[in-house]
């Protein structure tokens, strides 16, 4: 109960002069709940890792957009297999096990598809940002049906020993940083070993077992997914329902006045 | 003639005088210097006094020379306390007991024998039945073939109701107690083991064994002084069985029970086990061939990619000293260095 005992308040166009209530209850909710997705609809860039809008076409920060990522790397061949092995790094017998291990995910997750990439890198900065490129230009043979939006590109820096995961729009709203992160981690003390196979598969393992349990809860309640990934609102734009709310109470008012005698 | 006698007996003593005079050393003489000493207050402690005699000064024998005292028999035959000598055992069950404490081995002595045996006597001189004492060591064990049963169909056939009495002295709680036929259809096998247990009882308060007998034997005379009431008011003591055969045949009992129920029950178990078993390989299989969908949400193009932007998480496993928890949240490389 608001202070005052009021719930509802009257606001004033003076442009078209017209009039409509405010209820505040919802009105506060709908706010924090914008806020909180303004929050959440933040991203880091793949070159600078700064944070950027969500809507941002390009990195206010470094410029970094999908354009400067093409000519960087203009050489590389876009066609990829989803185990693509370029830097040597898997002998054969790991290969086939990553290989079924990736064929496995694929058969249970029949939207998304899981793709490992091992190159060498001259610049440290090229492994996000190959992850991305890679994502958006690739074509992937084995699963040319699945859109790339549903995949997930693990990139491996044999050089310098570093690996990044990067994922489509299609997951934006079942995986974030920090499941990404947990998968990495589990699979950290294998490739420190030089297990580079059974890291691998480790992180295919936590990765299943993650979607299968965001997959579940998204079959249970959708909207809570959906908010994730709406897009911001407009700052100044009040709550939709209070509007037509106020509006479809005008409305039954005159249809109202227009049945009485 | 009396002085013929006096004489003898004066010539005795002297002879035996003069005999004594030879064999003592020579007593200390006195020299007048030692006179002058003693006039004068002075101690007179000479070395006469302490003068060994010849034969003290003669040199001790060599060690080498000294004759040990005899060992003994080579073989000491030892008597095992569990048993119980072949000629004792005769004495006990090779015929009727001559009283009604039978302790041929002695190990009471003739005085608490006696006491324990009038007793005894009082007992059987007020009750019908006789009250037979056995007394053995602590430790020793009759022979299984000496058989109460035999003991009263040979010895005591004719002696009407009796009680025999096997008394371990210092062990009152190895006692046995033995009834003839007629008193064990009166009295009842827990009866016979509450008289025993009694009996115990009153014995082991004691600390001395012969004291323990005592207070046995009067509580057990007691307690027969009951079984001869039951034995004369004709009752008929219910048949109890051995506990041992009853648990036997409780376990019997619980085993056929079992058998019993797993002959009726196994099929459904049998049954269940197999849904069981199939239900969850099913289960499993499912899971396995299950595929999992995800919504699809509209998402609008970001930093220019038709199908991705953002990353996941980047992680560097060039060396062990950067564990995977410190690099949980990513930083610009320029702020790294």
């Amino acid at each position: 109960m608001p202070i005052g005992g009021k719930t509802k308040v009257t606001l004033i166009d003076l442009t078209s002069k017209e009039s409509f209530d405010l209820d505040l209850f919802p009105f506060i909710f709908d706010l924090v709940s914008k806020f909180e997705q303004a929050a959440e609809a933040v991203m880091k860039c793949p070159r600078c890792v700064q944070k950027i809008h969500r809507g941002a076409d390009t990195c206010p920060h470094c410029g970094f957009s999908l354009a400067l990522a093409d000519q960087e790397f203009v050489r590389h061949d876009p066609v990829v297999k989803c185990l693509s092995d370029r830097a040597g790094l898997l002998r054969r017998v790991e290969r086939d096990r990553v290989q079924k291990a990736i064929d496995q995910f694929c058969a249970r997750f029949p939207q998304l598809f899981f793709c490992v990439h091992t190159a060498v890198f001259p610049d440290p900065i090229q492994l996000r940002t190959f992850g991305f490129w890679l994502l958006n230009r690739g074509v992937f043979e084995e699963v040319s049906e699945r859109a790339n939006a549903a995949g997930i590109v693990l990139v491996i820096d044999v050089e310098r020993k570093a690996a990044g995961l990067t994922y489509g729009y299609h997951l934006d709203a079942y995986l974030d940083e920090s499941d990404t992160f947990e998968c990495m981690s589990r699979a950290h003390p294998h490739w420190l070993e030089g297990r580079h196979d059974d890291g691998i598969i480790t992180l295919l393992k936590v990765l299943e077992k993650i979607l299968l349990r965001t997959s579940r809860q998204a079959q249970r309640d959708p909207e809570k997914f959906a908010k994730k990934v709406i897009a911001s609102p407009r700052v100044g734009a009040l709550p939709d329902h209070n509007r037509t709310d106020s509006m479809a109470k005008e409305s039954e008012e005159v249809s109202d006045r227009e049945v009485e005698p | 003639m009396k002085s013929q006698c006096l004489f003898l007996a004066l010539l005795g003593c002297l002879a035996i005088g003069h005999a004594e005079e030879e064999e003592l050393p020579p007593l200390p003489r006195w020299s007048e210097e030692d006179a002058a000493r003693l006039l004068h207050g002075e101690e007179l402690i000479t070395d006469a006094l302490f003068q060994l005699s010849p034969e003290d000064e003669l040199a001790a024998p060599a060690l080498g020379v000294l004759e040990l005292p005899d060992l003994g028999p080579d073989n000491l035959e030892l008597i095992d306390p569990t048993q119980i000598a072949e000629e004792d055992l005769t004495k006990f069950f090779g015929q009727k007991p001559k009283s009604y404490l039978s302790d041929p081995q002695n190990l009471l002595t003739r005085q608490e024998y006696r006491d324990r045996l009038s007793f005894l006597k009082y007992h059987a001189s007020d009750s019908k039945v006789g009250f037979y004492v056995y007394v053995f060591d602590e430790k020793q064990i009759i022979p299984p073939i000496v058989r109460a049963e035999e003991l009263f169909s040979r010895y005591f056939a004719d002696d009407g109701p009796t009680v025999l009495l096997f008394y371990f002295m210092g062990n009152p709680k190895r006692s046995e107690i033995h009834l003839s036929a007629d008193l064990v259809r009166s009295v009842g096998k827990s009866e016979r083991n509450r008289a025993l247990q009694s009996s115990i009882n009153q014995a082991v308060v004691k600390s001395q064994s012969v004291d323990q007998l005592d207070g046995f034997c009067v509580q057990m005379s007691i307690r027969i002084y009951w079984m001869e009431k039951a034995l004369e008011a004709g009752l008929i003591a219910p048949i109890e069985e051995d506990k041992p055969t009853k648990v036997v045949n409780q376990n019997a009992e619980k085993i056929a029970a079992l058998h019993l129920w797993w002959m009726s029950w196994r099929i459904p178990l049998g049954v269940g086990f197999v849904v069981v078993l199939v239900g969850s390989v099913f289960t499993w299989w499912r899971r396995r061939r299950m595929t999992y969908v995800f919504p699809e949400f509209d998402v609008a193009p970001r930093l220019g990619g038709q199908h991705g932007a953002g990353i996941g998480a980047v992680i560097s496993y060039s060396s062990a000293r950067i564990p995977a928890a410190m690099q949980r949240e990513q930083v610009p490389d320029y702020s790294r260095r």
